[in-house]
This record gives C-alpha cells, structure tokens and sequence, in this order.
C-alpha cells in the first residue's frame, strides 16, 4: 500500500447505539487491480464494500447509507445477500440492486473508490490490515473527496433538478433522497 | 420512546408526535415519533403510523427538490415509529419573530413585507409542484439567523423554512391549495391580529408568481368558494 500523506485523517464514525456498529471510510486513488478487487467482492474474500468515488459528494451520504443498511441487517429486513451490497442498494434511489450496484459498485475502468468498512470497536485494525493489504492504489485523505465527486452525474443519479442548489442544500437533497426509499 | 435513545431530549409533546433533540451520526437532530394509540387497534395503528410517517416523509422531500427549504431527512424508522431529521440551528418561529421583533418595531414594516412576499413565493413553489402542507402557520415556519435577515440586504429563500408536514399532500387538486390558502389566512388572524394586512401581502405575491396562470385561476376560484363557506360556516356558528 503507497500512502501518500503521512497524516490522513481517520474518518471513523458511531452508527445507531441499536447496531452497536462503527462505520470507516478511505479514499483510494489510481487503483491499479480493479479486476482483482472485483472478483475478491464477488466470490466474498474482501470484507468491505468499494463504490466509485465520483458518485459520493461528501462522506455523509456513505454514513447515511450505511446506518440504513446496519439498521436493515438488525431488524433482519435487508433487501440485499449481505451487508455491504445493502449499503450499496441504501446509496442509490433504485429499488432494483443490480441497477444499485451497476451505478455505484466498481467496474473495469473504475480509479479512484471509497472503501467502507463496518466494524465493532475491537475489529477495526485486523479488518483495516486486510483490506488495505489488498488494494493496490494511493490511499489519499478523505478531505481530497471533492477532487472526484462529478456533480452533475450525481445531481442525475438522485433526479435532483434544482438549478441554484449549493453543495451543502446538494447534500441535504441526497440524504433526504436515500432516506426516503423504505 | 420504544427504544431509547440516549441523550435526547424531549422538546415537543403534541397530540400524535413526540420531539426529541440530540445529536445522531454527528449532527444535531430531531426525532419526531409518533407515539401508540392505547386505544386504537394495534395493527391499525401500526399501518396508520407508516403511511403517515411514509406521506411525511415524501412530502418534505419533494418540498425540498421544489426549492423550499425543509429539513434534511437522515432516517425513517418504522420499528421506532419515527423520522429522525435535521435540527434547524439558529432558527425560532416566524410566529415569535412577529411577535417579538415586528410589533415592537415600526421600522420593520420595509422586512415583513419582504418576508411576507418571499412567503408567498414559497408557497407557489410548492403548490407548482402539486404539494399542499396542510397546516401553514407561523408556528410551523422557522426563520433563521434572524440577527442577519434584521441587519442586512440578504436572500430569504434559505431563511425560511417549513416544518411540520404532518398533514401534506402531494399530487395534490387546486382545491387543496385553496384549502391551504384558507388554513393560512385564518391562522394569521388569530395569531397576528395586529397585522391585519400580512395575508394579502403573501396573496398577492402569489398571485404574482404563480406561473401557470390557468391553474392559478381555478385555485383563485375555489379560494373564494372556500372562503364563502368558511364564512357561512362562521355565521352559522
Ligand atoms: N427540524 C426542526 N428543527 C428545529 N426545531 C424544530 C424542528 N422541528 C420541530 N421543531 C420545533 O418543535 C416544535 C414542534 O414541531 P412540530 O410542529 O413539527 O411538531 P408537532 O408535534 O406536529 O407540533 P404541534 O402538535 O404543536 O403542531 C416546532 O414549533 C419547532 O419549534
């Protein structure tokens, strides 16, 4: 793994006190074995969920996803298999997963990604060690994100056509937009 | 609450809802619950709490993609019976801005006016969308960092903000825009007695802004159809 700050930032978070659960994210650039890390998603070997960067405006919308989808596995009323395709289902407006994952999962010519991990307290270092052993790319401080949100295709993504909207009203759209899917 | 959160408090009891502020996923946040019925069969409750969390929820955020500011919705949650939203920081009511700013201040006569009209305009956005809210009063529009909208030349439209969608509608008919029209007026007589000319400011403008004007027209008639048995209702007693 090539980090390239020394200082990046560790964007881990508390979800809901019912899933016990904490969310982290990383910011990842020019990945170099997409195909690998696909496969390794597929057949269950990668204990994360990566989604394309250019999807995400703010790590935000990943927290509210990912608190759904840990909520859903809780209740035991997931949509998706497992938990880090159900985040994936959160993130998008379809009610449809393949739709959910073609749109924001990764494919061949995917760069730049958000890995998310959803761990308890004690885990998170092992999981870290084996999911970053396996991403050949720049890990690269999640404050970097907007370098790579594509406003435009996010605004079509959530079918938000208000001409004026400035990125914090963007972000409240987006979160609200993924909420209400229930 | 069914399963407690901790460290929120209670800052709202109404008659269907309880609201609860503290902080969730790092942001300040209401939760809104809405609470068993003991009376009421519990599988009828149950279906009636969803769909209208479910007509809240959808009204708000298609208020929201309209234009008009509402609060952001980060989790709606069946088994809790709630909607947990965005705490607007800053902000009281617009009925206790009147009330507590504009009656003691014969210079603000320029500001409520502007605010008055920038009202009308939001209430246009929303019914051009087919979104009625159904309870327009001034408690249930918060104005924020009112130190800023009092000082200087700025855009209201992110100032005002609507609460309370507990009885909106969406795909909504002109009737129940006028209905909401009627809800309003009425309630600003009530409350603001003093300020006898604040609806016509708002109507005006609506009139005004609202740009499908054939529309508009069959609102403006059901508006007196329900005004004129609003006030035969009232005569009867
Ligand atoms: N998102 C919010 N941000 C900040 N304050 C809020 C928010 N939502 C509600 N409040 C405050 O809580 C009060 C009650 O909210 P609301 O009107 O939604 O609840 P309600 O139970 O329907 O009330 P009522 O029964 O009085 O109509 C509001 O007047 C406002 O002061």
């Amino acid at each position: 793994m090539m980090v390239e700050n020394c200082e990046l930032e560790n964007y881990t978070l508390e979800l809901d006190a019912l899933t016990n659960r904490q969310l982290s994210i990383y910011l990842y650039r020019n990945i170099q074995n997409i195909d690998e890390l696909h496969k390794k998603l597929l057949n269950k070997e990668l204990p994360c969920c990566i989604v394309k960067a250019n999807l995400i405006l703010d790590p935000f919308q990943i927290v509210i996803a990912a608190n759904k989808a840990a909520l859903n596995e809780k209740y035991g009323q997931m949509v998706a298999r497992n938990l880090y395709t159900e985040i994936i289902y959160c993130l998008s407006i379809s009610t449809n997963i393949s739709q959910s994952l073609a749109a924001f999962g990764i494919s061949k010519d995917t760069a730049n990604v958000l890995v998310i991990l959803i761990h308890d307290a004690q885990e998170k270092e092992s999981m870290e060690k084996l999911v970053f052993d396996c991403i050949e790319g720049t890990r690269i401080p999640i404050s970097r994100l907007s370098d790579f949100s594509d406003i435009s295709l996010i605004k079509k993504t959530y079918k938000i056509c208000n001409e004026e909207s400035n990125i914090p009203s963007l972000l409240d759209s987006i979160v609200s937009r993924i909420s209400e899917k229930i | 609450m069914v399963y407690k959160i901790p460290d929120f408090e209670l800052i709202s009891q109404g008659a269907e809802a309880r609201l609860y502020k503290g902080v969730y996923l790092g942001k300040l946040t209401v939760i809104k619950e809405r609470f068993e019925k003991k009376y009421r069969h519990i599988e009828l409750d149950l279906r009636l709490t969803k769909e209208r969390i479910r007509a809240e929820v959808r009204a708000i955020v298609r208020a929201k993609l309209a234009g008009v500011s509402t609060p952001a919705i980060y989790l709606v949650d069946f088994r809790r019976r709630s909607i947990f939203m965005q705490y607007i920081e800053n902000a009281i009511m617009l009925k206790t801005f009147i009330e507590q700013y504009v009656y003691k201040n014969n210079s603000a006569k320029n500001l409520i006016e502007k605010i008055m009209g920038k009202l009308g305009q939001i209430i246009v956005n929303l019914h051009l969308a087919n979104i009625v809210h159904g309870d327009l009063t001034t408690s249930n529009i918060l104005i924020k960092n009112v130190s800023e909208v009092i000082s200087a030349e700025i855009n209201l439209s992110d100032k005002l903000v609507l609460i309370d969608f507990g009885l909106a509608r969406v795909e909504s008919t002109a009737e129940d825009a006028a209905v909401d029209l009627f809800v309003l007026e009425r309630s600003l007589m009530s409350a603001h007695a003093e300020l006898p000319e604040l609806f016509e400011i708002i109507y005006t403008n609506y009139k005004k802004f609202f740009s499908n004007k054939s529309r508009l027209k069959e609102i403006i008639i059901k508006y007196k159809d329900v005004k004129a048995r609003g006030r035969k209702r009232t005569m009867i007693g």
